[in-house]
C-alpha cells in the first residue's frame, strides 16, 4: 500500500486523461476557475465560465449525439443546486450518459462559508431517479470509479475530494462496480459504514477500537445509490449495530440510505457521524471537521454508544 | 445622516481613507493567510467613494429604513467591504482579524447578520435581481439609492440579463449597478444594457472625481431609469507574484510598507 498522500481528485484526473487519450467519444466540460483546474483544460475540456444550467444542457446535447460526457465542477452547490432542473429534465429523465464530478467534499471549501459548503448533495442526487451516486475515498477508488463510469450507461454523480489522504486501496485495484461496497476490515462488534474521505477516518477509528478490544467491520460504501443492501444487512446481522460516517447532512445521504435499508430488512440501532441539520460557516477545513464532529474521535464515541444498545 | 460631513470631504481625504482601508485589507489577508485579493484591493477606492462620499448610511442606527443600500455580489471583494464597514464604524475593527475564522462574524461570503451588510452576496448572476428588489421595495419617501456591485464575469450568467430587463420594466430607477471591469472589453455589454433601456456611464475606479461625476450623472438620470456604471479598475500590482500565494503576516507588513511608500506624494 502506498504511503504517499494524494487526492481522489488527482485519481479522477489521471483516469480522465487516460480515457480522453484512448477514446474519441468522451467529452469533458469544466465549470471552474481555470487556474485551479488547468489539468482539465489541458485535456481538451470545454470550459464554460459560470453557467451551470447551460453546461448541463450542452452535456445532454452531446450525450444525445453519442458522447459520454463528464462535467467537472469546482463547486457542488453552485453546480448541482443551480442546475437541478436541467439535470433532472435533460439528463436523468432521458437517462443520458452524463457524469457529474464534484471535486470538493463540501466541508473543505477554503473558508468561503455556508453558501459554498453544500452538504446536501447526496440527498439531492439520491432522490433523482436513474441517477447513480458515488463517492471516492482515495486515488485508486476515484480512478476506478471514473473508469467504470465510462462503461456504465447511466447518469452519475461522483463526489471527489481535494484533501490529501492516505491510500486505502492498492494501486490497480479496480473492483468498484456500481452498487457495490468494500469491506476494509473484518469484525463482529460493530459495522462502520462510511464513504469518501471519512473511510480513512473510519479505518483509524477501527484501529483505536481494536486497541480497546472491539473489532469493527469497516465498509467503504463508495456506491451510495444503488445501495449495497445485501452487504449491509449481512454485516448488521453479524454485528447488531451500525455507525454511519459521512461528510454530509444527516438528512438523505448515506445515513438516510442506511436507515432506509435497515428499517426495511433488519433493524439494528444506528448512530450517525454527520452534520446535524445546520448550515456551515467559514473556517479551516480541519476546524470545520472538528466543529461539526466529522472526526475519528466522534466515530469511536458513537460506536461505544451504539454498541451498548446493539441487537443481540 | 452626516451628509454635511460627506460634502466637505475632499479627494485628498478620500485618498487617505482608501490607503488605510487598503492596509487593512492586506492585514486581513495576512492574518487569514489568504492570497492577497486583487479584486478586493481594486475595489477599495470605489467602496470608499460610496461609503464616505456618496451613500447616506448611519452606523449608529444600522436598521435606519431610509439608508442607502449596497449589494456586493462579487464575493471576492468582501474583505474590502468589511474593512470599509469597520472603518465607517459599523463594527469593531478588531473583528477584521478573525475574518474567515471558525466562529467569526466576518464570513467568506457577505452575510446579512454582519452589521452594515444589506444583502447576502455571491450567487453568480443574481446580484442585479437582489439590488432591483431593494430599489423597488425599500422605504418610500425618501426612496433610498441602491448600489449593486458585480464582477464582469457575472454577466456571462443568463440570470443577470433577466434581471437587467426586469429592472427597467419594473421601474427600479433608484438602482445603480456598478460593474467592476478589470479585463476591459465591456463595449458589447454596454450596448446590451443600453438596448435594455439602462443609462450607461463609465468611470475610472481609481479616480475619485471621475467616480463622483459618474454617480451624479447616474442620479440625475435615475429619475427615469436604472443606471449602470462600468468602473475600470486595475488589479492592484503588489510588485511581484505575491498575489497568487497565500500571505503570512510578515508578507502583509512588507506589502503595507510598499503601499505607504507608493502613497508618498500622492496624498
Amino acid at each position: 500500500m502506498s504511503k504517499e498522500r494524494r487526492t481522489s481528485y488527482d485519481g479522477a484526473v489521471a483516469a480522465l486523461s487516460e480515457i480522453t487519450a484512448e477514446r474519441a467519444d468522451v467529452a469533458l466540460i469544466e465549470l471552474s476557475n481555470k487556474k485551479k483546474m488547468g489539468e482539465i483544460t489541458k485535456l481538451g475540456g470545454l470550459s464554460m465560465a459560470s453557467s451551470a444550467e447551460s453546461a448541463v444542457s450542452v452535456a445532454s446535447g452531446m450525450a444525445i449525439e453519442g458522447q459520454r460526457v463528464f462535467i467537472l465542477s469546482e463547486n457542488a452547490p453552485h453546480f448541482i443546486a443551480r442546475s437541478y432542473e436541467q439535470i433532472r429534465s435533460s439528463v436523468a429523465i432521458p437517462n443520458q450518459k452524463v457524469v457529474i464530478l464534484s471535486i470538493h467534499d463540501s466541508a473543505s471549501c477554503d473558508g468561503d462559508g455556508a453558501p459554498r459548503q453544500m452538504w446536501e448533495d447526496f440527498a439531492l442526487m439520491r432522490a433523482m431517479p436513474n441517477m447513480r451516486v458515488m463517492a471516492a475515498s482515495d486515488w485508486t477508488s476515484a480512478y476506478a470509479i471514473i473508469m467504470n463510469a465510462v462503461r456504465d450507461g447511466h447518469p452519475a454523480y461522483v463526489r471527489l475530494s481535494r484533501a490529501k489522504a492516505r491510500d486505502i486501496y492498492e494501486t490497480g485495484d479496480d473492483d468498484f462496480h456500481v452498487g457495490g461496497a468494500r469491506r476494509l476490515t473484518d469484525g463482529d462488534g460493530v459495522t462502520i459504514l462510511s464513504c469518501g474521505v471519512m473511510a480513512g477516518e473510519a479505518l483509524i477509528a477501527a484501529n483505536i477500537l481494536s486497541q480497546q478490544g472491539m473489532s469493527a467491520e469497516v465498509i467503504d460504501c463508495y456506491s451510495i445509490k444503488p445501495f449495497p443492501e445485501r452487504m449491509l444487512v449481512a454485516s448488521a446481522r453479524r454485528t447488531g449495530c451500525c455507525v454511519v460516517a459521512e461528510k454530509h447532512a444527516t438528512a438523505g445521504g448515506l445515513y438516510g440510505a442506511v436507515t432506509e435499508c435497515l428499517c426495511r430488512n433488519y433493524t439494528v440501532p444506528v448512530r450517525q457521524v454527520a452534520i446535524n441539520d445546520t448550515f456551515g460557516q467559514s473556517g479551516l477545513p480541519e476546524e470545520i471537521d472538528e466543529y461539526y464532529g466529522l472526526t475519528r474521535k466522534e466515530i469511536v464515541h458513537n460506536v461505544i454508544q451504539v454498541w451498548a444498545m446493539r441487537r443481540r | 445622516m452626516d451628509e454635511c460631513k460627506a460634502r466637505e470631504r475632499t479627494v485628498s481625504d478620500l485618498k487617505k481613507i482608501a490607503l488605510e482601508v487598503r492596509k487593512d485589507v492586506v492585514r486581513m489577508a495576512g492574518v487569514a493567510r489568504l492570497h492577497c485579493g486583487g479584486v478586493s484591493l481594486a475595489l477599495v477606492d470605489l467602496l470608499v467613494c460610496l461609503y464616505w462620499k456618496r451613500m447616506n448610511v448611519s452606523p449608529e442606527d444600522r436598521n435606519w429604513a431610509a439608508r442607502d443600500r449596497l449589494v456586493l455580489n462579487d464575493a471576492s471583494a468582501v474583505s474590502a467591504l468589511y474593512a470599509c464597514l469597520a472603518r465607517r464604524g459599523f463594527f469593531d475593527r478588531e473583528e477584521l482579524w478573525s475574518y474567515r475564522r471558525l466562529g467569526a462574524m466576518l464570513q467568506g461570503y457577505p452575510d446579512i447578520r454582519t452589521p452594515g451588510v444589506d444583502a447576502p452576496g455571491g450567487a453568480n448572476g443574481l446580484g442585479i435581481a437582489c439590488g432591483m428588489c431593494l430599489a423597488l421595495k425599500a422605504a418610500k419617501d425618501p426612496r433610498p439609492d441602491v448600489y449593486c456591485i458585480i464582477g464582469q464575469n457575472e454577466l456571462s450568467d443568463g440570470a443577470a440579463w433577466e434581471s437587467a430587463s426586469a429592472a427597467v420594466s419594473l421601474g427600479a430607477d433608484k438602482l445603480t449597478l456598478i460593474i467592476n471591469s478589470i479585463h476591459g472589453g465591456m463595449d458589447e455589454y454596454a450596448d446590451r444594457f443600453r438596448s435594455f433601456g439602462w443609462s450607461v456611464i463609465t468611470a475610472n475606479g481609481h479616480d475619485f472625481e471621475s467616480m463622483e461625476a459618474a454617480f451624479s450623472a447616474s442620479l440625475s438620470e435615475s429619475a427615469l431609469r436604472p443606471a449602470v456604471i462600468i468602473v475600470r479598475t486595475e488589479p492592484e500590482s503588489l510588485g511581484s507574484s505575491e498575489e497568487d500565494k497565500s500571505m503570512s503576516q510578515g508578507d502583509a507588513e512588507v506589502v503595507i510598507s510598499r503601499l505607504d511608500t507608493a502613497s508618498i506624494g500622492t496624498l
